[in-house]
């Protein structure tokens, strides 16, 4: 039944206000904070200045931070897509019967906690951890191999195993949503199984590939934790544990913000850049029906 | 008891947005009738049935029910009902339940009690033979029976009305052959008007006792079924209902109903549908009015492009001069082969040449 | 092409055990009888669930997070479902505006809104509490309800709604009766998954908290010490209290599927997210 302007305007109140005073409001707020700065007392001072910009635009430290921040949140983001593809793929055309107990599998673990996978990670590949006791056990090496904690590896591992349930999901609904004669007319009309992943199917899931492929680059970059517990002394130094940093440890509450928001700008270079090489790529297409 | 049930539609007319859906559409449904609208798809059919329904409202005009004004009345103060193309059966709820829930929505006070409801829902359950399913979900029938469940439910407040919308386009060739005697079954019993949206012109024809031919959001033509198809009045309504042939021709001279016409070189009369005198001229003929000429007779010759097979007879489509051909016949021709083609003097109905389609044909 | 689907079942196998092995090392870990974390786990034992809950910090922590979880659901539903509403049922520049805005806060990254609250709070001097911590796990909880029941309500065939009233129902009698329990799963699905995510949720909370420690707070704060067996059992907990609440939705939604008021459970779970 359709809705009166009125009533509709009604129902919305509290969506605005939400958007308006819990979200709007706070990033304003914080884009205003990082114009200013702090003194010694570490008081911040409302008085405008661009230096925060400076500093991070200056400083070589935040350019390898934030060139490691593109060396965990792109592999993440790649493997977590392409595992998801797999495992959705899987699950829409091959999996059968077992579609539905493999979905609640999916769905139980995109439940699974955040900080659990985290601490299992450490757990598993610890110096004393299950992977090395296992290695040894095997009489595969007598010491331990302290290879896989603190490293760049472990937090992409950590964070991939996070986001699968997610893609999976994601990528699911929309092949899905694929008409199932679209395959067979492609075979009919010879084109190779890999032509027709290529030139149909991977097209019409492209709005959700790109979708679900920025989600998880910006998650990912913006994570302060994993990275602190995961990643060693050269690798857990990301925009989102610089930025936690600033308000947790060194208190430069103006600088964190001011960091914030190059990295929402260069989250933007980061959505154009998918789009161009998507679209290049022929893999997302204006008209999807 | 004056028999109630007669509806009446006067000047309306409605729009979505720039396009026009109805255009200052009148009609009289006679009280107890069975009448259908029939029209091919978006010709405003469905739309006028949800006006008369009052899920939509009019832009202009009056409905008027037994002769009172009922334009301004929501639709659960109309005491109309309807029974949905796709069912619209309301899911979490058992057939008995779908078939009661009209008992259910009057005022407390006036609402029947549980006894004199169950007795309704059995009575109608056994209307239309389902008296075994009270007890399903909607998702545990077949498309028949879910249809017969949105009619159980539709009549339980005893409607004088009973607006159908493509009731029996969803389902399967034999359910929708049984489905419809049943229908007309429930009509002769309960005597209710029955409003019948088809785009189904075999449909139309074989149940209503009126139709009402729609094109562009206008009434073409409103007449009995003989009528429609043996004298239609709108060379729209002569397209769309039934098979036939349309000739090109020219109108030498029109006298009282006949016209004097010329078609391929030759002269015969038909009936005038409006024809002027010099002007062009589009034939109907019917594939029963058509035979095949005796050698070398006939009006036309033609040659077989295809024959197909109907059980009782044959059906050749031929191409002649004056534009495609079709005709019956007990016995298969082969493709290719020339024949002649008569008609009867006076067989055919002569409209006038609106428009450049001539030819084409519009078979359903 | 046999050969090819077999590939893909070994392949989507090993993902399954990737996706579950570290949650099931949590959970072995948690019922582990001994304190060494190495292969095999020594004997079945509950010494660390009982030693977890004799420390107040935990109770508390799990108190803070079920509390704030259930107002987050509450709170989410009422003005997602309200707006879902609008949304889906009259389409013109303000809900489609609304529609792509309610987004937004997922597709920042919670570090983001975490300090922007932080502003905010520092400007209006708001002191942290329970309720900024509701307030940013609604924020990021509200997205997904909307999506969830504008999704059911644009899904479901509307002419019910017109055969309610044609059959006498008012607009009042037709929302009670057949629009509420026609998209009551979806409802109910938003309301798990929006408790689900705010009782796991630390990335915001960790800004907004102040002093209270939510479950997942009182985990990080066991994670900066060196490994202890302890946590097992609270990541357990961690996990199985999420797992537990979707799952009874599930059964339940199995349960009324046969009405056909809902898809087949998980699909319009997988659909929400």
């Amino acid at each position: 039944m359709p809705l009166s302007r009125r009533f509709a305007a009604f129902l919305l109140t509290p969506l605005g206000a939400l958007l308006l005073f819990a979200v709007l409001v706070p990033v304003a707020m914080l884009f205003a904070f990082s114009f200013f700065h702090i003194d010694a007392l570490l008081r911040i001072v409302p008085s405008f200045t661009t230096r925060n910009y400076a500093t991070v635009l200056r400083t070589q430290l935040y350019r390898t931070y934030a060139l490691n921040t593109l060396l965990i949140a792109a592999p993440t983001a790649l493997l977590s897509i392409v595992g998801g593809y797999v495992l959705a793929y899987y699950l829409a055309f091959r999996a059968g019967r077992a579609r539905g107990i493999l979905l609640i599998a999916i769905v139980i673990a995109l439940m699974g906690s955040y900080l659990a996978l985290i601490y299992s990670w450490r757990t598993l590949s610890g110096e004393h951890g299950i992977i090395n006791s296992l290695l040894q056990a095997a009489h595969l090496t007598n010491h331990s191999l302290g290879l896989i904690l603190f490293s760049r590896t472990a937090v992409v591992m950590a964070e991939v195993n996070f986001f699968l349930p997610f893609t999976t999901l994601v990528l699911f609904a929309s092949l899905t949503a694929i008409p199932s004669g679209l395959e067979a007319a492609a075979r009919d009309l010879g084109a190779s199984r890999t032509m027709t992943l290529r030139r149909i199917v991977l097209p019409l899931s492209g709005t959700a590939l790109f979708g679900a492929t920025l989600f998880v680059f910006f998650l990912s970059a913006g994570d302060y934790i994993t990275p602190v517990f995961l990643g060693g002394i050269g690798s857990s130094g990301t925009f989102g544990t610089l930025i936690a940093d600033q308000l947790s440890t060194t208190l430069n509450y103006p600088l964190g913000a001011s960091i914030a928001f190059v990295m929402v700008a260069l989250f933007a270079v980061a959505v154009v850049a998918l789009r161009v090489a998507m679209r290049a790529a022929g893999l997302l297409p204006e008209h999807t029906g | 008891m004056t028999a109630t049930g007669a509806v009446a539609i006067r000047d309306v007319t409605k729009s979505y947005g720039r396009a026009a859906a109805l255009q200052r559409v009148d009609l009289e449904i006679p009280a107890g009738s069975f009448f259908s609208l029939l029209g091919p798809s978006g010709c405003g059919k469905t739309t006028l049935l949800k006006i008369i329904a009052g899920l939509e409202l009019p832009d202009t005009g009056v409905i008027l029910a037994d002769g009172v004004d009922i334009t301004a009345r929501p639709p659960e103060r109309r005491p109309f009902n309807m029974v949905f193309q796709h069912y619209a059966l309301f899911p979490h709820m058992t057939v008995a339940d779908n078939v009661g829930f009209g008992l259910t929505t009057a005022s407390r006070r006036d609402r029947p009690s549980d006894e004199e409801r169950a007795s309704r829902i059995a009575e109608m359950l056994q209307l239309v033979g389902l008296s075994e399913l009270g007890a399903r979900y909607p998702s545990e029938l077949s498309g028949g029976q879910a249809q017969r469940v949105a009619v159980a439910r539709a009549l339980i407040n005893r409607p004088s009305v009973l607006l159908l919308d493509e009731p029996l386009s969803a389902l399967d060739r034999n359910v929708r052959f049984a489905l419809r005697e049943e229908l007309l079954r429930i009509h002769q019993e309960l005597g209710t008007t029955f409003v019948f949206v088809t785009h189904d012109q075999d449909e139309a024809l074989s149940i209503s006792q009126l139709v009402g031919v729609m094109n562009e959001g206008a009434l073409e033509q409103v007449a009995d079924p003989q009528t429609i198809y043996r004298s239609p009045g709108t060379l729209f309504t002569a397209r769309f209902v039934g098979a036939g042939s349309f000739f090109e021709g020219t109108v030498r001279s029109v006298q009282g109903d006949r016209a004097e016409l010329e078609v391929a070189g030759r002269l015969f009369s038909a009936t005038d549908a409006g024809v002027a005198e010099g002007g062009r001229t589009q034939v109907l003929l019917r594939p029963e009015e058509l035979e095949v000429a005796p050698s070398e007779g006939g009006s036309l010759r033609g040659t077989v492009e295809t024959c197909s097979f109907f059980g009782s007879y044959f059906e050749l489509l031929t191409q002649t001069p004056v534009g495609p051909c079709r005709l019956r016949v007990r016995e298969p021709v082969a493709p290719g082969t020339e024949i002649g083609i008569g008609w009867p003097d006076r067989a055919g109905i002569a409209y006038p040449a609106e428009d450049s389609r001539a030819g084409v044909d519009l078979r359903s | 092409m046999r050969r090819r689907s077999w590939i893909l079942t070994t392949v989507a196998a090993l993902l399954f055990l990737f996706i579950y092995l570290p949650l099931l090392v949590v959970v072995l870990y948690g019922f582990n009888g001994g304190s060494n974390l190495s292969w095999p786990p020594q004997g079945f034992s509950l010494r660390w669930f009982r030693l977890i809950f004799g420390e107040e910090a935990f109770r508390s922590g799990l108190r803070v997070s079920a509390t704030a979880a259930l107002a987050t659901a509450v709170i989410a539903v009422v003005i997602g479902t309200a707006a879902a509403f609008a949304i889906a049922r009259r389409s013109n520049r303000l809900t489609r505006w609304f529609e792509s805005g309610s987004r937004l806060p997922v597709m920042l990254p919670p570090l983001f809104i975490g300090i922007a609250l932080v502003a905010a709070m520092k400007t209006f001097a708001i002191d942290p509490s329970m309720l900024t911590i509701i307030a940013g796990h609604v924020i990021i909880t509200t997205p997904f309800v909307i999506l969830i029941v504008v999704s059911r309500l644009r899904n479901y065939d509307m002419t019910v709604e017109q055969a309610a009233r044609d059959l006498g129902a008012t607009p009042r009698m037709v929302l009670r009766r057949i629009t509420l329990p026609l998209i009551a799963p979806a409802i109910f699905g938003a309301t798990v998954i929006a408790f689900a995510v705010s009782f796991d949720e630390v990335l915001i909370t960790n800004f907004t908290s102040g002093t209270t420690q939510t479950l997942p707070l009182f985990v990080l704060s066991r994670l900066h010490r060196t490994i202890d067996p302890s946590v097992n059992a609270v990541a357990t907990i961690l996990l199985l209290v999420p797992w537990v609440v979707v799952g009874l939705a599930l059964l339940w939604q199995r349960r009324g599927s046969r009405r056909g008021a809902a898809d087949a459970p998980a699909e319009t779970l997988a659909r929400a997210a």
